[in-house]
C-alpha cells in the first residue's frame, strides 16, 4: 500500500468491478470491498486534487 | 620612388578600389559577430571559414547603415524566423568601401533572405537527419507518460511573460487539481539561450526531485529568438532526457527542432498548462465513471445476492416444511403404534384384570357362600332358640294379652259383669259403703245410680 501509485490505485478499482460484475465476489467480501473501492477512490481524488503531504496522510490512513 | 603620406596611400586605395571593384555585388559570409550602436546603425563582423576544420580563412568588417537595418532587420527576422546573429551565414549584396580614416569595410545594402531560408532548412534537415541517425529523435516521445503529470519542472524565465500565462492557468482550475512546481531558470532569448536551457534541463536531473515532467514555456517574444531551439545540442538534449518534455515556445509557423523532439509540443504556453489539465480531467471523469460503475455494480450484486436470499429462504421454508410434515406424520404414526400397541396390552392387562378379578370373586364367593351358609347354619340355629324363646314369651304375652283382656273393664263389663263407684271412687269391699250411699253402677251401654239398702258382707270370687 505504501508505494501504491494511481494506477495502480485504479487498476485495482478495475479488478474489483469486473469481479464484481461476473459476480465472483463473495457476499463476505463485499463489505470489505466497498471499504477498499472508497479508500482508492479517496486515494485517487488526492491525488488529483490534494497536495503531496495531504497525498501522504491519506496513504497512511490507508495503511491502517 | 618618392614616399607618400598615409593618407595618401589610402587615397590611392581608395580611388582603386572604387575603379576596380564598382557598384554592389553578392557575397557569402558568415557573422561573426553583430552589434547595433545607439544611432541605430548595425556593425557585423563577418568571416569566411573553411569547410574543414572551422578555420577562419577570410573577415572583414561590414555595416549596416540606419535607415538601411531597419527595414532590413524586420523583414529578416519575420521571414527567417530567426534573428541576425553570430553564426549565421548570409547572402548579402555589399558595396566595397574604403575610408582613410577606417579602412576597409562592406556597406550592406541588402540581404538574401531565400538564400538563409533555404540554409536554414538545410543546417534543418542536417540536424533532424543526425538524429535520426543517432537513434534519439523519438526517445524522449517515446517514453511512457505519467498517470498523472503532478509535479513539474519548469524551464523559463521568470521574467518571460509566458512563464506566468503557464504558471496562472494551471492554478486557476475550477477543479482544484493541485500541481507541484518548481521552476528552473534559463535564458529563453539570446544566444545563450540553447546554452543556458541545456543547463536548467541538468539542474532539473541533478535535483533529486521526482518530477512527472519538465515543461518549457516562454512567451511570444521576437520570432527572432527562436533559433536557440533548432540548436542540434539542445534538441538532443530534450530528446535524450529521462523525463517527457512538454514545450510551449510560442512559435507561429514551422516548429523547432526541439518541439519535434519534445514529447509533446504546444503552441502556447497556456497550451501546455491545458494539456497537463486535460490528464488530469480525463483521469477524474474516468474515477468518476468507475465509481459510478463500482455502485452499479454493488447494487446489482446485492439485488441479486436478496434474490438468492429469498430463493434460499423459500427454498429452506419448503424443506422445513416437508421435513416438519415428514416428522409429524411419523409422529402420528408412531403414535397410533404406540396407541394399537398400548391397546393392546391395556386389553390384555384388562383381560388379566378381570381374570383375577373373576379369580378373586370366584374365591370370595366361595368363601362368603361358606360363610353364608355357617351363618346361615349360626342363624338357624339361633333362630330355633330365639323361637323357641319368641314362644315362650309369645305365649306369656298371649297370656298376658288374655289377661288384660279380662282385666279390661269393658271385656269384664260384656261378661255382665259392672263397676260400682260411690263418690267417683271404685267400690271394692263394701266395708267402704253404709246405707243410704249414692252407688254409681257402671254397665257396658250406660250407668245407673242406686242406693244403698242392705250391707252383707261375703266372700268376693270376682276379686283380682
Amino acid at each position: 500500500m505504501e508505494t501504491l501509485t494511481y494506477k495502480e490505485a485504479m487498476e485495482e478499482i478495475e479488478q474489483i468491478i469486473e469481479k464484481l460484475e461476473a459476480n465472483k465476489l463473495d457476499v463476505d467480501e463485499l463489505g470489505a470491498k466497498v471499504k477498499r473501492v472508497a479508500q482508492l477512490v479517496a486515494f485517487c481524488k488526492a491525488r488529483l486534487h490534494a497536495t503531496g503531504e495531504e497525498v501522504e496522510n491519506i496513504l497512511r490512513s490507508m495503511e491502517e | 620612388m618618392e614616399a607618400i603620406g598615409l593618407y595618401r596611400l589610402n587615397e590611392l586605395v581608395k580611388q582603386a578600389l572604387q575603379k576596380n571593384l564598382p557598384g554592389a555585388r553578392w557575397v557569402i559570409a558568415e557573422i561573426a559577430d553583430i552589434k547595433e550602436n545607439h544611432s541605430g546603425h548595425c556593425y557585423l563582423e563577418l568571416v569566411e571559414k573553411r569547410e574543414e576544420g572551422n578555420v577562419i580563412i577570410a573577415s572583414s568588417r561590414a555595416v549596416i547603415w540606419a535607415h538601411v537595418y531597419r527595414l532590413l532587420k524586420p523583414a529578416f527576422e519575420t521571414i527567417t524566423g530567426q534573428a541576425l546573429q553570430r553564426g549565421l551565414k548570409v547572402l548579402l549584396e555589399v558595396e566595397i568601401t574604403f575610408h582613410e580614416l577606417y579602412g576597409y569595410s562592406l556597406n550592406i545594402k541588402d540581404i538574401d533572405l531565400n538564400f538563409t531560408l533555404g540554409n536554414l532548412e538545410r543546417e534543418r534537415r542536417e540536424i533532424l537527419d543526425r538524429l535520426t541517425r543517432e537513434g534519439v529523435i523519438d526517445m524522449n516521445r517515446s517514453l511512457p507518460f505519467p498517470d498523472l503529470p503532478k509535479s513539474v519542472a519548469i524551464i523559463s524565465s521568470l521574467t518571460a511573460a509566458g512563464y506566468e500565462d503557464f504558471v496562472k492557468q494551471l492554478r486557476a482550475n475550477a477543479a482544484g487539481y493541485l500541481f507541484h512546481t518548481s521552476v528552473f531558470q534559463a535564458a529563453m532569448q539570446g544566444e545563450k539561450s540553447a546554452e543556458s536551457i541545456i543547463d536548467a534541463l541538468e539542474r532539473v536531473h541533478d535535483s533529486g526531485e521526482a518530477f512527472d515532467v519538465v515543461v518549457i514555456v516562454r512567451g511570444g517574444g521576437s520570432r527572432a529568438d527562436l533559433n536557440c531551439f533548432n540548436s542540434y545540442d539542445l534538441a538532443l538534449n530534450v530528446a535524450c532526457f529521462p523525463l517527457p518534455v512538454l514545450t510551449g515556445i510560442g512559435h507561429e509557423r514551422d516548429e523547432s527542432i526541439v518541439d519535434r523532439v519534445a514529447y509533446k509540443s504546444l503552441k502556447t504556453p497556456t497550451a501546455v498548462a491545458d494539456f497537463l489539465l486535460k490528464v488530469f480531467q480525463e483521469a477524474d471523469s474516468e474515477l468518476g465513471e468507475r465509481q459510478a460503475r463500482f455502485v452499479r455494480a454493488m447494487k446489482q450484486s446485492l439485488q441479486e445476492e436478496r434474490q438468492r436470499q429469498v430463493t434460499r429462504a423459500i427454498a429452506i421454508d419448503r424443506q422445513t416444511r416437508s421435513l416438519l410434515e415428514r416428522q409429524a406424520s411419523r409422529l402420528a404414526g408412531a403414535s397410533r403404534e404406540i396407541g394399537r400397541h398400548s391397546t393392546l396390552l391395556l386389553q390384555r392387562h384388562v383381560g388379566t384384570l378381570a381374570r383375577l378379578v373373576g379369580l378373586l370373586r370366584g374365591q370370595i364367593a366361595t368363601r362368603f357362600s361358606r360363610r353364608a351358609a355357617r351363618l346361615e347354619e349360626i342363624s338357624r340355629g339361633s333362630r330355633a332358640r330365639v323361637e323357641r324363646v319368641l314362644a315362650a314369651r309369645r305365649h306369656s304375652l298371649e297370656l298376658a294379652a288374655t289377661k288384660a283382656t279380662f282385666a279390661d273393664p269393658r271385656n269384664i263389663l260384656e261378661r255382665g259383669y259392672s263397676i260400682a263407684r260411690v263418690n267417683g271412687k271404685v267400690v271394692r269391699d263394701v266395708s267402704s259403703l253404709k246405707r243410704g250411699d249414692i252407688l254409681e253402677t257402671e254397665l257396658l251401654d250406660g250407668r245407673l245410680e242406686s242406693e244403698v239398702k242392705e250391707i252383707k258382707d261375703a266372700t268376693s270370687p270376682a276379686r283380682e
